[in-house]
């Protein structure tokens, strides 16, 4: 019986949540193209990870936490609402601040993506995964990746043309 | 096409870059975000340690219903709120607890049940099938009497299959398990706290066999338990061995 140590299960999770709330609300911005959703996104996979904080062992938890994040994004509409707790979700603004600048062109055309498009771009320019690595967080073969991509960045490229600023359409930086 | 090859090159692509740059760090979150995700964990944690007594109340529920169903089929009244036990059976089966003191603990007393959608929702959903021990509480209901033990998986997900442990989902999430094998000790003047126990939990090992279930009119499950349970409640493990079927 082992009644002598009594761990804090939660003892680093905070720390861990504070430190990558950030990077992975920016993720999740990219993966949703909306702040509410990419709040409910961030929170769903801290509240993943802090389950299982203490109980199981992670070699690299950050790394860990995007995995679940890509895989909650893509059936987010099937899973996510359901699992959320909170009830008041309607009624209340996210609770996150919008500290930079945002072009709307880009969240005008990732809305106009599927999840698994807008995943495989946000792993690309957010995270800088190649196609493998992509892969692998989507549970997808690579040739599947390389459809997203071209099939996604062809979309942004037209909303660039039209809609991003002068030095792009005209070609010049 | 290998789109990991051209996406920077055009002016197009370089604004794209950039924009996905500002994307990622337009928005910060609360400052008690931490909080806020370890209220949320609490709740859920609470959330399935209610469940799982929600189930054990099934169980008392279903202990009384079933006595009650077998006079319904008698008399041909059927409208017992626990109608799902009807494909209830009794197979053989015994598994022996460890429990914290050393004594040994022996389940004997087995339910089986493929039990639809009920009144605690999630634990008795379609295509699950449960095991269970009597539930045993005290008269003010908070307190088990006696060792107490709880099988619950997915047909589909577990029919035939070995799981080493600790077991978990992908997910992370408990509503996204295969199964999860649960033991409570009961609380004795000996053992004030008594410890609870899981397959998912840390310190789990082991190995758990589901050589057969299913759910059909009579629901099966042929089960082997050779494991070691992790504490629920910062404790030590449990062993718990023994078949089903």
């Amino acid at each position: 019986m082992a009644h002598g140590s009594k761990p804090d299960p939660v003892a680093g999770f905070e720390d861990f949540a504070t430190a990558q709330a950030r990077p992975l609300l920016g993720l999740a911005h990219a993966l949703t193209a909306d702040p509410h959703d990419a709040w409910d996104l961030t929170q769903e996979t801290l509240a993943r990870i802090g389950e299982r904080w203490g109980r199981m062992r992670f070699d690299e938890p950050a790394a860990y936490a995007r995995t679940v994040m890509v895989r909650l994004n893509i059936d987010r509409i099937r899973r996510l609402r359901r699992e959320l707790l909170l009830p008041h979700r309607v009624d209340e603004p996210a609770p996150v601040e919008a500290v930079g600048d945002l072009d709307g062109w880009l969240v005008e055309a990732l809305r106009t993506l599927s999840p698994r498009q807008r995943t495989a771009l946000a792993l690309r320019y957010v995270e800088d995964l190649d196609v493998r690595a992509i892969a692998q967080r989507m549970s997808c073969s690579e040739g599947t990746v390389k459809s997203q991509l071209s099939r996604g960045t062809e979309r942004l490229r037209e909303h660039a043309r039209v809609h991003a600023p002068l030095h792009t359409r005209h070609g010049e930086e | 096409m290998d789109t990991t090859e051209d996406t920077t090159g055009t002016p197009e692509d370089r604004e794209i870059q950039d924009a996905y740059g500002r994307l990622g760090t337009a928005l910060a979150p609360p400052p008690d975000v931490a909080v806020r995700v370890g209220r949320l964990v609490t709740v859920r944690r609470r959330r399935r340690r209610t469940a799982l007594v929600g189930v054990a109340g099934l169980v008392v529920a279903g202990s009384v219903g079933g006595a009650v169903l077998l006079r319904s089929g008698e008399d041909g009244k059927g409208e017992d709120a626990v109608a799902t036990d009807t494909s209830s059976t009794s197979p053989h089966g015994s598994f022996v607890l460890t429990r914290s003191d050393g004594s040994i603990y022996e389940f004997d007393d087995l339910t089986l049940s493929c039990a639809g959608t009920g009144p605690n929702g999630e634990n008795v959903a379609p295509g699950h099938i449960v095991m269970f021990s009597p539930f045993q509480p005290d008269p003010s209901g908070k307190v088990l009497t006696e060792p107490f033990l709880y099988f619950d998986g997915v047909v589909d997900k577990i029919d035939g299959r070995s799981f080493r442990l600790p077991f978990e989902s992908d997910s992370g999430s408990s509503d996204d398990r295969a199964f999860v094998l649960f033991a409570a000790e009961g609380e004795t003047p000996r053992t004030k706290h008594p410890n609870e126990v899981s397959s998912a939990e840390a310190g789990a090992a082991g190995t758990v066999h589901v050589l057969h279930a299913s759910c059909g009119p009579t629901p099966v499950l042929d089960l082997e338990v050779d494991a070691t349970l992790g504490s629920e409640v910062q404790q030590g493990t449990l062993d718990l061995k023994g078949s089903f079927g």
